[in-house]
């Protein structure tokens, strides 16, 4: 009796975490889709501030980059604000203290970059990393990887970027 | 001999009122376990299903939209941060104009081809339900698009490109897909990405 209870006891507990490996599994297919547009995103988002620099004849990566030989990323963190022109971020990436790193989700049901104290926050973190290639005033790119990471996941969206709407 | 019968009588003895009971019991509680096992699988598998069904279709969708946005040039233009129901793209192959358009009523994502400037249809044009909602999925009221058009032919209407002429314009298209099945108890999916249009419009530059 004791030896039928105990085989019984080992199968259901593996049907148990089987059925819930499964349901983990597509939660984490969910979440993979919406970081992939998350990343997605940034890295377009990135690319449309090159595309006004450019359309507006300003430097084409003016808010980008600081020098076009040397300086570092002017650009840590981007969300859709850059392309309302009622946002103070029009046109401008998040960057240095504090950090804008997180996910929140609004009431409108939009994401859009927060700090870490943000009640709103999700579990996702979005991160934009700008890397200067030659000098960018002759023939220099840009290369821009887009990061978003949860729960110890991660995936990420690259664009290079070069003095053309290409 | 009286030994030998005793023994039998102990071997055809069978089992007491109290033995039965408890493995009666015990019974019982691996058949309550087992069923409440099945029932928690089925309901596992039902979820997983209905969210590997959502997956699916919002990657169908998007993709669908994405290759649309990024060959065609964007034609609907909501100002200033608005929100419209559809997203009207003209596809460079051949002209022809499709609309990706959010239902109001029944809530579905539909694409329309040959669509004149309001999305409607033209003579011979069709409609179809992108996005299978056999389970039930619904698109709901905070689903949308955001988009500036690639060029707008000189009409002068649109403020958010800014672009230094009506030609030259940046084109961009943010697709905002919330969807929620109201017969599971699942969180409802939401999906946000923008896509930017390669094609801005510069042939239009005199």
């Amino acid at each position: 009796m004791m030896v039928v209870v105990f085989v019984l006891g080992i199968g259901l507990i593996g049907a148990l975490s089987f059925f819930n490996i499964n349901l983990n599994n597509q939660f984490e297919a969910k979440n993979e889709l919406i970081a992939a547009g998350l990343a997605q995103e940034g890295a377009d988002l990135v690319r449309n501030l090159r595309d006004y620099n450019l359309l507006v004849g300003n430097s084409w990566y003016n808010n980008l980059y600081s020098s076009p030989n040397a300086g570092s990323s002017l650009c840590d963190a981007v969300d859709y604000s850059s392309l309302d022109p009622n946002s103070a971020r029009f046109h401008k990436c998040y960057n240095g203290a504090p950090s804008h790193d997180h996910i929140c989700i609004g009431s409108d049901n939009l994401y859009y970059q927060c700090t870490n104290s943000d009640s709103a926050k999700t579990d996702f973190i979005r991160t934009v990393d700008i890397t200067r290639n030659g000098n960018l005033d002759s023939g220099g790119y840009l290369e821009i990887v887009c990061t978003v990471s949860w729960n110890g996941r991660a995936t990420t969206a690259t664009d290079i970027l070069y003095n053309n709407t290409f | 001999m009286e030994k030998k019968s005793k023994k039998i009588q102990k071997r055809n003895k069978g089992f007491t009122l109290i033995e039965l009971m408890v493995a009666m019991f015990i019974f019982m509680m691996v058949m309550v376990a087992m069923v409440a096992v099945s029932i928690a699988g089925f309901r596992s598998y039902s979820k997983s299903k209905a969210i590997k069904t959502v997956t699916e279709d919002v990657g169908f969708a998007i993709n669908s939209i994405t290759k649309d946005v990024r060959m065609g040039k964007i034609e609907s233009a909501y100002a200033n941060g608005g929100e419209g129901n559809f997203l009207l793209v003209t596809r460079n192959a051949n002209q022809t104009k499709v609309c990706y358009k959010i239902t109001n009523s029944n809530k579905q994502l539909i694409l329309v081809d040959k669509s004149k400037n309001d999305c409607t249809a033209d003579t011979g044009g069709a409609e179809k339900i992108l996005v299978d909602l056999g389970t039930d999925m619904d698109f709901d009221a905070t689903s949308g698009f955001r988009s500036c058009v690639t060029d707008n032919k000189g009409d002068g209407t649109v403020t958010a490109c800014n672009g230094v002429s009506n030609e030259k314009r940046r084109g961009w298209a943010e697709i905002n897909l919330n969807i929620e099945d109201p017969t599971m108890d699942t969180d409802s999916i939401h999906v946000q990405t923008i896509v930017s249009s390669r094609d801005y419009g510069w042939e239009s530059v005199p």
